[in-house]
């Protein structure tokens, strides 16, 4: 069954590798796409953003649904609080004494900690049978869709109907450009940092990393270990007793990445990789900064409108 | 020695990477993933058995579907948290992907593969 999915994904793979040689061997041309430019800025960002929630909202409010439009993502406040995110391990020593290791462990709540969820409903009095399946697929869409291949073969894919695929169109024209180059854009870092861990260089600074933390008491190979031991803990022990014990454990993880050079190693390991892998994806990063930068004028005009009344 | 043959074979599974495939139509399971939630099933193409969060979770051993998963989507409610960092291991160690809300995943996955995720503000 998975197998004759993945040999399927193979052959994707052989004939994606073709089409690349045969590209190389024809460029450069004189049909170019013309320079990129500078990459878009973070209030750019943001209004293409508000655009596309706004086109959302007029979209589905043309449906019959209600819709709240999300604010852009403050990049600045990811870096602050509890909700830092460490992408290998933690590495600030006065985070972790203030914050353990913060909204990243938080054992699995109900819900995402966020209280400006919009919540599915039918604008005015008729209410649908199945309001969030319905309500979803508006959003979303079913049928088409859209597809890139990722390093390691895998597939990514999103519709190309629903409100959502519609407001993209609007800006970028077509979905088809647009969507492979903003999720290989989305998911450089991760490409980064998969070449990063694959290296001997992080492998030896893990096992650096390991000797320090044996020195403080943890008889532990990684970070995932240490922290697998306050899975471990002690039933009964009150919340200010666990989070002393999470800070401890985290101030450990932080101080050993430092004073072992785990954390100047990944510093280093990613200023390596980070141009050799955007190098390879040039092509689709320019596209993306030529799609997205057209679309800014149409965004302005979008967000001249109002939104819809609910 | 070793970096060069791993830039060789960065260079082999990045070439493979990147390329627009053509249309196809989505898999009707994907509705069965309840609105707002995060959804894995057991086999490719959104099939087989499927579980879901609306929250993160830190441990899919816990409920077993620690490295079992085949394919997933996030059909996330806009929110402030709304993408999905997905793991390799537990306790979100080693991201291997970013998944929008609206976006889905499969043919990547093997069943030794993913076992945390983590609802987050962008990809």
């Amino acid at each position: 069954m998975g197998r004759t999915k993945r040999a399927l994904g193979t052959t994707a793979v052989t004939a994606a590798v073709l089409l690349l040689g045969a590209c190389d061997a024809t460029s450069p041309g004189p049909a170019d796409p013309a320079p990129a430019g500078a990459p878009l800025s973070a209030a750019q960002k943001a209004t293409l953003h508000r655009a596309e929630e706004r086109l959302v909202h007029r979209c589905m409010h043309d449906r019959g649904w209600a819709y709240r439009e999300t604010p852009p993502d403050d990049p600045s406040a990811r870096d602050r609080g509890p909700g830092r995110s460490f992408p290998y391990l933690v590495t600030d020593v006065a985070w972790a004494e203030t914050y353990g290791y913060g909204d990243a462990f938080t054992p699995a709540a109900g819900a995402a900690p966020d209280a400006r969820r919009a919540a599915p409903a039918r604008t005015g009095q008729a209410a649908p049978a199945r309001p969030s399946a319905d309500w979803a697929r508006a959003l979303y869409g079913t049928g088409r869709q859209v597809s890139v291949e990722l390093p390691g073969g895998g597939r990514l894919s999103t519709s190309d109907r629903g409100c959502l695929a519609s407001a993209r169109k609007t800006l970028y024209g077509d979905l088809g450009r647009w969507f492979p180059a903003r999720r290989l854009s989305d998911n450089i870092d991760v490409f980064v940092r998969q070449r990063v861990r694959d290296d001997d260089d992080f492998k030896d600074g893990v096992a650096a990393w390991s000797r320090c933390a044996r020195t403080r008491g943890h008889d532990v190979a990684s970070p995932g270990q240490l922290r697998a031991e306050l899975d471990r803990r002690t039933p009964g022990s009150t919340p200010a007793e666990a989070h002393a014990r999470e800070v401890r454990t985290a101030v450990v993880e932080a101080t050993c990445a430092r004073s072992s050079g785990l954390a100047r190693t990944l510093r280093q390991r990613e200023a390596y990789w980070r141009p050799r892998v955007r190098d390879r994806f040039r092509e689709e990063l320019d596209e993306l900064v030529r799609l997205e930068r057209a679309a800014l004028p149409e965004a302005a005009t979008v967000l001249r409108t109002p939104a819809p009344n609910p | 020695m070793r970096r060069a043959l791993l830039g060789t074979a960065l260079a082999a599974a990045l070439a493979a990477a990147g390329v627009l495939l053509p249309a196809a139509t989505a898999s009707a399971a994907l509705g069965d993933c309840p609105q707002g939630q995060f959804c894995v099933w057991d086999d490719d193409d959104y099939s087989g058995a499927r579980m879901g969060w609306t929250g993160s979770d830190p441990n899919w051993h816990d409920n077993g579907w620690g490295d079992r998963a085949d394919s997933l989507y996030n059909n996330g409610t806009p929110a402030t948290y709304d993408d999905v960092r997905v793991y390799m291991d537990v306790n979100y160690v080693n991201e291997d992907l970013c998944v929008v809300r609206g976006d889905y995943y499969d043919w990547g996955m093997n069943d030794n593969d993913y076992s945390s995720h983590q609802w987050t503000a962008s990809c």
